[in-house]
């Protein structure tokens, strides 16, 4: 990758206008000033404060789900002519200090995909019920795909123009994840897992997944596995 | 000896075909979905007329008696449509994302263009 790669930042975002402002900031603190949000149809001021906070803001018209959230997001930086894109929430889990060392083996052309995961070290204090929701996640992805990652369902990722270009993102709901590594596997591409931490504070765990739609994404991980 | 759930169920059958005569008149269906329709309830009327046809048939596949047989192919058959409306569902919701996602696209593109 070229020296000075552009690396697009491309946040999707529901609801989120307590935390999206605050994100904003801690990434334009860390340099990264090419930040693409993806208003997913919300209800309330995501769209306004991400507009005021100086970001590239793609509004949805309706409520889509993150999958066709983050796919709107790519084509956006695709076309921008991005050669790194860094995936990241925007419920403030996520730590923009971690960019740095995600992008790293990407700009260095030694993976094409850089993971986050939460589980190499000891850095995030995931709640147990989640460590044990995750971990079913990773063991269903290995026995769909057989590859098997510490971390499969984190949405902290680093892709390459390349890569990104091989992943389409179809689903629209929060399979999005396994289907990514579905198409790493199938397009044989070079990635590596790198530990990033996850803060799990109120509002985090209050918007993230909740335990019942675990069940749910499950379901639709398997229909999806049978019909295709 | 005629039971009055043949006289209904001819009655429906015959009710359907005339129906069905008027929507090809009025060029509401086609001449294939007519062909399908009036067949499906002409042959409504044999069996209400002849039910021996039917524990016939079943019979032949293995059932005791008709109403059996009725009602596994009518089950099997609701498991097909549920699918294929499953189908259809899913092709329908990612028809809508794709028009949403270019509606999106377009007009951050027109507001990119009107910056430059």
């Amino acid at each position: 990758m070229k020296n000075k790669p552009k690396i697009y930042i491309v946040i999707p975002a529901y609801n989120e206008e307590n935390s999206i402002s605050g994100v904003i900031k801690d990434l334009k603190k860390h340099n990264y000033h090419n930040i693409i949000v993806v208003d997913d149809g919300s209800t309330d001021n995501t769209l306004k404060i991400a507009r005021q906070a100086g970001t590239i803001v793609v509004r949805h018209p309706i409520n889509l789900g993150q999958g066709a959230a983050l796919r709107t997001g790519m084509d956006l930086a695709l076309d921008l002519g991005v050669d790194l894109i860094v995936t990241f929430d925007a419920d403030g889990q996520h730590m923009a200090k971690d960019i740095n060392k995600l992008i790293k083996p990407v700009i260095s052309n030694e993976v094409d995909i850089a993971l986050g995961s939460r589980f190499l070290d000891h850095s995030s204090n995931t709640p147990w019920l989640k460590k044990v929701l995750l971990k079913i996640g990773v063991i269903l992805v290995f026995l769909m795909y057989g590859i098997m990652l510490s971390d499969t369902h984190n949405g902290l990722k680093a892709i390459s123009r390349q890569a990104a270009q091989k992943i389409s993102i179809e689903s629209h709901g929060m399979e999005h994840a396994s289907e990514i590594i579905g198409k790493i596997k199938v397009n044989r591409i070079k990635f590596r897992e790198i530990p990033v931490t996850i803060r799990y504070s109120k509002y985090s765990i209050k918007k993230g997944q909740r335990i019942s739609n675990s069940l749910n994404i499950f379901i639709k991980m398997l229909t999806k596995w049978f019909i295709k | 000896m005629i039971k009055p759930i043949q006289i209904i169920a001819i009655i429906f059958a015959i009710f359907l075909l005339l129906k069905a005569i008027l929507r090809l008149k009025n060029k509401k269906l086609t001449i294939n979905e007519f062909l399908f329709w009036s067949a499906m309830w002409m042959l409504l009327t044999i069996l209400s007329i002849f039910p021996q046809i039917s524990d016939k048939i079943a019979n032949f596949f293995g059932f005791g008696r008709g109403l059996d047989f009725f009602i596994v192919s009518s089950i099997l058959l609701i498991f097909y449509l549920i699918f294929r409306i499953y189908i259809m569902l899913e092709e329908l919701d990612s028809k809508i994302v794709k028009l949403a996602r270019s509606i999106s696209l377009k007009e951050i593109k027109d507001i990119k263009s009107l910056d430059r």
